[in-house]
């Protein structure tokens, strides 16, 4: 594989030719080759905190969605984060009692607040498509 | 050996051979038809409030989805719950449902300790009655507030 048969003559004697001396380059393209060299990096630095930059952003915006509170069902009527009947009965308490209750709670939008209202809150407590627990 | 003799012994022969073969294929009819049998049984549930006035409750009832199918549901003994809770409609030819119901009478005519406030209607199929399971959601007492109860269920019929 190494036969010298195969090299050609004159490759070999370029070959002996480059080994006999220093190949002298200029300080000038020495000069530039640096330059651009310090250009390339300078670049590479910029694209490696654009992703430091994506993860910081990522962060933050998980950080809000967990750390605000959503909005609350109207229909939660004690504010326990799920509806269930325990909402339903407050809001019959509530009704029953004579206590002026605004606009928010007519859940079935019939113009009034009644016990009707209550059993919308009953009705959705139950719904099956919630896949279990309410 | 006359040949009607020896006809009727290899009939015999056959016949005795193959009769093991009609009880095999008997006993697995009878296994098929059992499996196809349709059954309809009620189920009580209860809760226990203690000494508790129960005012509301939420729970969950389901059996398996290949073999039950509710058929109904009736309201509960007290006469705070004698009419019957809050259901999905869907849940009627399904085999899972949420009962709830509230009353907001005064405590005094609350039930209290063990109360059935609902009857579930059901059919199931099958050789043996599947497994049930019932979940409580909440319960509540007069104030809204949550208490803690028990919730069960027993077969009262099964009617083929």
């Amino acid at each position: 594989m190494f036969g010298d048969d195969k090299v050609p003559e004159r490759l070999l004697a370029a070959l002996r030719d480059a080994d006999k001396g220093r190949i002298l380059v200029p300080p000038e393209v020495d000069a530039t080759i640096l330059a651009r060299a310090k250009v390339n990096l300078a670049r590479g630095r910029k694209h490696i905190v654009i992703p430091w930059v994506a993860a910081a952003a990522a962060l933050v915006i998980a950080a809000f969605v967990m750390f605000t509170p959503t909005p609350k069902a109207r229909e939660d009527v004690n504010r326990d984060g799920r509806v269930d009947i325990r909402d339903a009965l407050l809001l019959a308490r509530k009704i029953s009692s004579g206590e002026t209750l605004g606009s928010i709670w007519d859940l079935n939008h019939d113009g009034r607040v009644d016990h009707n209202d209550a059993a919308v809150i009953a009705a959705q407590a139950v719904k099956l498509t919630k896949g279990g627990a309410s | 050996m006359s040949t009607l003799n020896l006809f009727s012994a290899s009939l015999r022969l056959c016949v005795s051979a193959l009769k093991p073969c009609c009880y095999l294929m008997l006993l697995f009819l009878a296994a098929q038809l059992s499996a196809q049998q349709l059954h309809f049984a009620a189920f009580d549930i209860f809760v226990d409030s203690k000494n508790v006035p129960l005012a509301a409750y939420q729970l969950e009832f389901s059996g398996p989805a290949d073999h039950v199918r509710i058929t109904g549901i009736e309201g509960g003994q007290h006469e705070a719950f004698k009419t019957p809770p809050f259901y999905d409609p869907k849940a009627i030819q399904q085999e899972r449902v949420i009962l709830a119901a509230f009353n907001e009478a005064p405590a005094t005519k609350l039930p209290t300790g063990k109360t059935r406030v609902a009857t579930i209607h059901l059919q199931f199929t099958g050789p043996q009655r599947p497994d049930f399971s019932l979940k409580l959601h909440t319960a509540a007492d007069s104030e809204g507030k949550s208490i803690s109860t028990k919730a069960t269920f027993t077969q009262r019929g099964l009617y083929e």
